[in-house]
């Protein structure tokens, strides 16, 4: 990932919260990881206009207030933010869950890990794709 | 001549006078006309001649029994005329005597009675053929005159009642009529005193044995000769069949009434002929009313009537017992659909003499049957949306108990590596147990998701499978092959079924059959396929520790386990998972084990499953 880019982590769970971080820490992630407690906290986010815009987003499903579907949707109903890409980052192994996910827009799907290994070995994973994967513009 | 003499000539009678040896010595002028002689032919020669010699033996009896006291006799005999015909004759027949008593001359008047006797003889037939009949019919005759005195009985009277030697002028009927029908018949022979008239009555007589005969008679009276003529005949057996006939006959109409169905029989020509109640309950006729009508006033649509009339009654219509629905219409406008079976009647030589149709009201049944159809569908429905509500449920449990599994894993992890200095063995011993119970409960988990997803999914889709590939990437996917050996048949068949529930089923089987094997013992896994006429029968058989056989039958229940969690490895719903892929297949499965030798576990799916397309 760029290093001046902002991962926005879209999650209510708290242990995955406290998850995310240890891995981010222990894999030494250089991008900083901003978190938000559901959908609308980042919807709030990006209409922000004081807030910088996150270049990726890593986005759980089942979540109070908004859940991860309708957040989805909602950007990518936006002209402004219908190119972020979004991760969505789910516990759900429900097959709708994932048709729906795509059909939706999001860019890729990928199931919460049940171990603390894969959870390191899925971050590096995914810093080592978006590091080399070209994005438009902000 | 004097005038005497010419008296004598004119008589039309024939006159004669002869001498005791028979010799003529007068004959008028009829007797010489009656036998066409003249009268010097047959005077002075005897009339012996002119006699039969059969009947010349009467004619000297009776002449010889006449005396001087008694000098008149009258004889009948033949007399043989020129022209060889025959004729009867009537003679009286007077002698003369002198004092003392000797035969002088005879003297005869005599006529003919060829036609007299000729009516006679006709009588005396008529009377013999009367006799006759008498004696050889086989009715009983009587004949009682007004004074009550039987005159006379035939045999056959006497045959029916027993009496062989019945003494006519003891014999009185009533004697032997049954007392209580005495009074009619003293009724009816008052009458037949009366008028000369004729009744027809039936009583019963007691026959000599004791036992009564009922008899039909037909008397008779003859006013004139004073006679009652009776004719009878013995209809005990005839009644005894009638009265069977009758009872044979209510019974036969009890049954057909307390039918509830409607019964129709009517003629060829499909005019009703007789209808029972259940008719008039359920179309609220009266028999009357259609008696001789047709059936299509039955009929809610005329031109069902006629088809009917095609399908069920015509001519060549093979007897046919099954029922068919026709809509029918009661009297008072009223339609309901009536179950019916309509079949021809027909005699010993295979004609249609009547065509019989019983129906029944089904309106009721069919509502009932509709009202099960929406209950069957709504229940239907609703254990669909029970069903998806369980698997919503199962998969919000799956959900929602996999963030703690994954929590409680995590924190383990964290614990080792920021706080393993300070924990002692006893501490990581515990931290080592809850991990394995985590574990354990992820892959219960898991299994659960599996099984749900197998058992509730509606539609699969069902395609062409090849096996060997099947089947070599599943061996590849399991560690079944780094722990053991499998052997797998050189080519499988090409099967028709949903490759993602085979492949679990399999990995399934396989896994149980690395685990199960004695602790050092390496896995022996073979693979076969089974062919039979429906199924195609996928086989894992292992060399591993045995079943034994009283487990069989539960091994594939939910959660059913047979080894110790520390022993074994497992959740109890591999094997279930298996069983409800076979079912999904139209299949079943059936497994085989002998205890340290091994089992053989198969899995059956149908050869001809087409897309499989569960109703909504």
């Amino acid at each position: 990932m760029n290093n001046q880019i902002e991962v926005l982590l879209v999650e209510d769970n708290p242990d995955d919260i406290l998850f995310m971080k240890r891995a981010w820490r222990k894999c030494n992630i250089p991008n900083p990881l901003r978190i938000v407690r559901n959908g609308e906290e980042c919807l709030n986010l990006l209409n922000s206009a004081a807030e910088q815009t996150p270049g990726l987003i890593l986005m759980d499903i089942d979540m109070p207030v908004m859940n991860g579907l309708d957040c989805l949707r909602q950007i990518r109903t936006n002209h402004v933010f219908e190119h972020l890409p979004v991760i969505m980052f789910s516990g759900q192994q429900i097959s709708d869950a994932v048709d729906l996910s795509y059909r939706i827009g999001c860019n890729s799907f990928i199931e919460k890990p049940d171990t603390f290994d894969d959870l390191q070995h899925t971050v590096r994973l995914i810093h080592s794709y978006w590091q080399r994967n070209r994005l438009p513009l902000a | 001549m004097n005038l005497y003499q010419k008296i004598v000539e004119q008589q039309t009678e024939l006159i004669c006078r002869f001498k005791p040896d028979g010799t003529l010595t007068y004959v008028n002028k009829a007797y010489c006309d009656y036998f066409n002689k003249r009268r010097e032919d047959l005077v002075g020669h005897s009339f012996m001649p002119l006699i039969p010699a059969e009947d010349q033996p009467i004619l000297n009896a009776s002449l010889a029994s006449i005396t001087p006291e008694n000098p008149v006799t009258v004889v009948q005999h033949r007399v043989i005329l020129d022209d060889g015909s025959t004729r009867w004759q009537e003679w009286t027949d007077t002698f003369l005597y002198d004092d003392d008593g000797n035969f002088i001359e005879g003297q005869a008047v005599g006529r003919d009675i060829t036609g007299r006797r000729a009516i006679e003889d006709e009588l005396w037939q008529a009377n013999n053929t009367l006799n006759s009949f008498f004696d050889v019919t086989p009715m009983m005759m009587l004949i009682v005159d007004f004074d009550d005195n039987v005159l006379r009985i035939n045999d056959h009277f006497n045959e029916v009642l027993g009496y062989s030697d019945v003494n006519v002028d003891d014999f009185v009927l009533a004697a032997i009529t049954k007392p209580e029908d005495l009074p009619l018949i003293r009724e009816v022979w008052d009458n037949l005193r009366t008028v000369s008239t004729s009744y027809s009555l039936e009583f019963s007589l007691i026959a000599k044995d004791g036992t009564l005969k009922e008899t039909e008679w037909r008397f008779a009276s003859d006013l004139q000769e004073r006679k009652v003529f009776c004719v009878g005949r013995d209809v005990t057996i005839r009644n005894q069949r009638l009265r069977q006939k009758r009872i044979h006959d209510a019974q036969f109409r009890q049954i057909v009434n307390t039918i509830p169905d409607a019964i129709v029989y009517a003629k060829p020509d499909r005019t009703i002929s007789l209808v029972n109640e259940g008719f008039t309950n359920l179309f609220g006729y009266d028999p009357k009313e259609v008696y001789g009508e047709t059936t299509q006033f039955m009929y809610a649509d005329p031109e069902r009537y006629y088809q009917t009339g095609k399908r069920e009654f015509s001519g060549n219509a093979k007897k046919r017992y099954a029922p068919s629905t026709i809509e029918f219409r009661r009297k008072n406008g009223e339609t309901f659909s009536g179950e019916t079976i309509g079949v021809s009647v027909v005699d010993e030589a295979g004609e249609t003499i009547g065509l019989l149709g019983i129906s029944r009201d089904i309106t009721a049944r069919i509502q009932m049957e509709t009202e099960l159809h929406e209950l069957n569908r709504s229940l239907e429905l609703r254990v669909e949306q029970r069903t998806e509500e369980i698997q919503t449920l199962v998969h919000k449990i799956t959900h929602d108990f996999r963030a703690p599994i994954r929590a409680v894993n995590n924190y383990l992890t964290f614990l080792e590596e920021d706080c393993a200095d300070s924990l002692d063995a006893q501490a990581l011993g515990y931290m080592a147990a809850i991990q394995e119970n985590a574990n354990y409960m992820g892959r219960l988990v898991q299994d659960l998701l599996t099984y749900s997803k197998v058992r509730h999914t509606r539609d699969y889709t069902f395609a062409p499978i090849d096996l060997n590939a099947l089947v070599r990437n599943v061996v590849l996917r399991t560690d079944a092959n780094e722990l053991g050996r499998v052997e797998v048949p050189e080519t499988l068949p090409n099967v028709h079924g949903n490759a993602q529930l085979i492949e679990q089923a399999l990995v399934n089987l396989i896994d149980n059959a690395t685990k199960y094997v004695s602790s050092g013992k390496t896995p022996e896994i073979t693979i076969t396929i089974e062919e039979t006429a429906t199924h195609w029968g996928i086989c894992v058989s292992d060399k591993g520790i045995g079943i034994p056989e009283q487990h069989l039958g539960k091994i594939f229940g939910m959660f059913e386990r047979l080894h110790a969690q520390n022993e074994y490895d497992g959740t109890g719903i591999g094997l279930t998972i298996v069983h409800s892929v076979a079912e999904v297949h139209g299949g079943h499965v059936d497994v085989t084990s002998t205890v340290g030798a091994g089992s053989t576990f198969k899995f059956y799916i149908k050869k001809d499953l087409i897309t499989h397309e569960q109703s909504n």
